[in-house]
């Protein structure tokens, strides 16, 4: 991996020695200090979990473009601490592009921070396109996560802590050709999985995908497309396979007067080599669409899946209509309703039939200089008539924009969710109700003083009773010749009503110093 | 023939440096019908915003390796020169739909389409390229807004979803929007078919395949449904964004009488999971128990004879 770097970093030599740097740059070059003060439950808090104190240093927005384009970008951020997220690439419009990421999260397990995983990905991508008609790409990626974690055990008193040590590398390489009419994709994926601790874990996936789309010669209205995807899935240590063959095809005619009708087939025979069990899917899916350019559009559907393994075969029967409005760039309505029914045809599945459907509508005010208003709700009912149950989940959520020339933004959005679990027949139930409101406030700098405000407020309630905020506080000083001051304020309180040692509160303080770099 | 590892490296890397050099002078793009610098007469300061970005004008680069013209994206230059008024020049950013595609696909050839424009969702509502990207800016990957998770623009409840208890880390910048929802992977907009795959590729260790497999987490199963059967991948009120709490998740397709009257119901106040650890797959045991369980309850239940941990 370290020689791929090292003919990467000297290609990119190369090509820089070929240019003349008589170029523009910018960036943020940022240098500060994070404090940090956290008290309670250190793994009840997600958004904490990955924030470290100590000496920051980070490079943002770095763009740097040479006069003969060749384009350097880099996202450097917080090279000094363990949660670094570094990207880099270098490209030149129709030749090339080079991307590099690093970065690391971590998450924790315990009250006191002893038990964490993290998990660090790096990864490289590049493609060339030697000339207009071709495009090659490939890279690898890899993710190495580790440490310790806990198993679910509840009510059992004791915690059971593990750990976990896997590497995960992904390889791909593939081509692009295009001609007037489309395209054809070709690529070839591998991963590899190792488990450090449990070698029984070990795997493999060998994937293949080829896909082409076209418009119709001489029939330009009529586009096609289709591909191929080949999976095999195999475990070192024992015999286990799991194989994917899937074929897919696709048309799309674009009739007169706005009117589109597409359909889509996909035939997919997945195997398990072990067990001899062969799952069979058959889908098909037919739309027909019709667009006023300037009002909006209506879109129905309809959707068939066939679902055959060796135990049973369902068939699912699905309805699908959309439609949305729009009143002079101003009003925007947006609605959509599908209806999906499975029905086990012969064998026997632990939920048997099952009726899903889900509503979607949303309505979006837009008064040009002074922002936007949206309502939405959002909702889905899964009935299993056989088990006796109903679940169902919905959201209401609306979000006002305001933004004046002069005054600066506001945002806010608050959301309700509403879900419900009932088994009629063994009256087991349950049922939570979620508020959240989260905003920003950003007025104008005001004398080279800019400030920004930001909020997070959540409530759960009925089957558990948590409440949890974040406020944050940004402020920056411009000082002379493209110099910034810098200072972050971040609270995070969180309280479970239910469990008493669930608490949490964290104060974060990041000092920066940000030069403006003008190159 | 294997390739080793090390073999593939050697042929990547000079394969890259290879490639680099001998088509440095492949030059392709749309070439203008109008010169820039007839545009920048009157439009003077535009080839600036675009300087820092991929569609830097050629006239203002040495050794081009693509044509970038104004009037690339701009059509009628000739007729505008005549007579500049803006209904006789196009402007991609005020078109609909795919005639403001048809133009960015030009070159972005690889968005048209099955992978991205074409029978995408975003497609059938009209939406086009310059909905999300402006052209003449300096922001990243010349988003309208590169300061706030982008796609939160348009679907706002999301804003609010991975501010949710359990949460994928996009409000924590770790990961973005794209990160699952990728645009060149999916072929059908209503279908959740491969979704698993998805979740596999950072969640690989419940991937599979196992010798005995748990039907709710394969997509591709009579069961169906798959990761989100029982997980919310946005954000939720409960642990490991499940959607249901504790034994809850189970309880949606099992319902296991036994537990709940034998020895007294003593098993019913345990989680399922205490004893079923492998939810999503297992290599032991098709109850999906775990392989040390005799050992973490005393061997009570086993060693006694009543119970036969691999049946």
């Amino acid at each position: 991996m370290k020689k791929n770097f090292v003919y990467i970093v000297i290609a990119l030599i190369l090509v820089m020695l070929t240019s003349t740097f008589a170029n523009e740059g910018s960036g943020d070059v940022k240098i500060g200090y994070i404090f940090t003060d956290e008290d309670g439950n250190l793994s009840v808090n997600q958004e904490s979990y990955n924030l470290y104190k100590g000496f920051g240093f980070s490079l943002n927005n770095f763009n740097y473009i040479t006069d003969n384009g060749l384009n350097f970008n880099a996202n450097l951020n917080n090279i000094t601490l363990n949660n670094r997220n570094l990207y880099f690439s270098a490209s030149k419009s129709g030749l090339f592009k080079l991307s590099v990421k690093n970065n690391q999260y971590r998450r924790f397990y315990d009250a006191n921070g002893v038990y964490f995983t993290r998990r660090q990905t790096t990864g490289v991508q590049a493609n060339i396109i030697p000339s207009k008609n071709l495009k090659i790409f490939g890279g690898f990626n890899t993710v190495n996560k580790h440490g310790g974690n806990y198993d679910i055990l509840r009510p059992l008193a004791d915690t059971v802590y593990s750990s976990t040590d896997y590497n995960h590398t992904s390889f791909n390489i593939g081509g692009q050709g295009f001609c007037p009419y489309g395209n054809l994709r070709i690529e070839y994926r591998k991963f590899n999985f190792n488990d450090n601790l449990k070698a029984v874990n070990d795997r493999t996936a060998d994937i293949f995908n080829i896909s082409a789309f076209s418009t119709v010669p001489r029939y330009r209205w009529i586009t096609l497309a289709g591909g191929y995807h080949y999976r095999q899935d195999k475990m070192d240590a024992t015999a286990v396979e799991l194989t994917t063959n899937e074929a897919w095809g696709a048309a799309k005619i674009y009739f007169p007067h706005r009117i589109t009708a597409d359909y889509r087939i996909l035939f997919a025979r997945t195997k398990h080599e072990t067990s001899l069990n062969e799952t069979d899917n058959w889908v098909n899916t037919f739309t027909l669409s019709k667009t006023w350019t300037r009002y909006g559009g209506l879109r129905v559907g309809y959707e068939n899946r066939y679902v055959d393994d060796l135990y049973a075969h369902t068939v699912t029967n699905g309805a699908l209509f959309s439609g949305w409005y729009k009143y002079q760039n101003r009003l925007y309505l947006k609605g959509k309703l599908t209806y999906r029914n499975k029905d086990l045809k012969t064998g026997t599945t632990l939920t048997g039939d099952e009726d899903y459907t889900k509503y979607l509508f949303s309505a979006t005010y837009k008064e040009a200089p002074w922002g936007d208003l949206t309502a939405r709700v959002d909702s889905r009912i899964k009935k299993n008539d056989d088990i006796n149950s109903e679940a169902d989940y919905t959201s209401l959520s609306s979000t006002l924009n305001l933004h004046r020339k002069g005054y600066g933004r506001f945002t806010v959005t608050y959301s309700y969710y509403l879900g419900k679990y009932y088994n009629y027949s063994d009256k087991v139930s349950y049922e939570f109700a979620d508020h959240v409101v989260t905003g920003t406030i950003s007025p104008v700098s005001y004398k080279k003083v800019t400030v920004i405000f930001g909020g997070t407020y959540y409530r759960s309630r009925r089957d558990q009773d948590i409440e949890k905020y974040n406020l944050s506080f940004t402020g920056i000083y411009s000082f002379p010749y493209g110099h910034d001051l810098e200072v972050k304020y971040n609270v995070f309180n969180y309280d479970d009503y239910l469990l008493n040692n669930n608490y949490y509160t964290g104060n974060f303080v990041e000092v920066n110093l940000i030069k403006h770099l003008s190159l | 023939m294997k390739l080793s590892k090390k073999l593939i490296g050697n042929i990547f890397g000079v394969f890259l440096v290879l490639i680099i050099f001998f088509f440095t002078n492949s030059v392709y793009g749309n070439e203008g019908q109008v010169d820039d610098e007839t545009c920048l007469q009157c439009h003077d300061g535009m080839e600036k915003t675009l300087s820092f970005t991929a569609h830097r004008l050629s006239s203002q680069i040495k050794n081009p390796t693509a044509h970038i013209s104004c009037s690339s994206c701009h059509q009628g230059g000739a007729t505008h020169i005549e007579d500049p008024s803006v209904e006789n020049i196009t402007n991609p950013a005020k078109l609909s739909g795919y005639d403001a595609v048809k133009t960015c696909t030009q070159c972005h050839q690889a968005h048209i389409g099955l992978d991205n424009y074409g029978f995408d969702a975003h497609t059938n509502q009209q939406l086009n390229c310059d909905n999300c990207h402006q052209v003449h800016s300096r922001n990243k990957s010349l988003l309208l807004d590169d300061k706030a998770e982008f796609c939160i623009r348009c679907h706002t409840e999301k804003a609010t979803d991975f501010a949710r208890r359990s949460n994928h880390p996009v409000k924590q910048n770790d990961i973005t929007c794209l990160s699952c929802h990728q645009f060149t992977k999916r072929q059908n907009d209503n279908l959740a078919y491969d979704l698993d795959r998805i979740c596999q590729d950072c969640h690989p260790q419940e991937g599979g395949p196992f010798l005995y497999e748990h039907e709710a987490t394969n997509a591709y199963s009579v069961e169906s449904g798959g990761c989100v059967e029982c997980h919310e991948p946005h954000g939720s009120e409960n642990n490991f964004l499940l959607k249901q709490k504790d034994n809850q998740v189970c309880l949606q397709c099992h319902f296991p009488s036994g537990h709940y009257t034998a020895h007294g119901g003593i098993w019913s106040k345990y989680s399922c999971l205490s004893c079923h650890t492998d939810v999503h797959g297992s290599f032991n045991n098709k109850m999906f128990l775990d392989p040390d369980l005799p050992a973490k309850f005393n061997g009570n239940c086993y060693n006694s004879g009543c119970h036969i941990l691999n049946k």
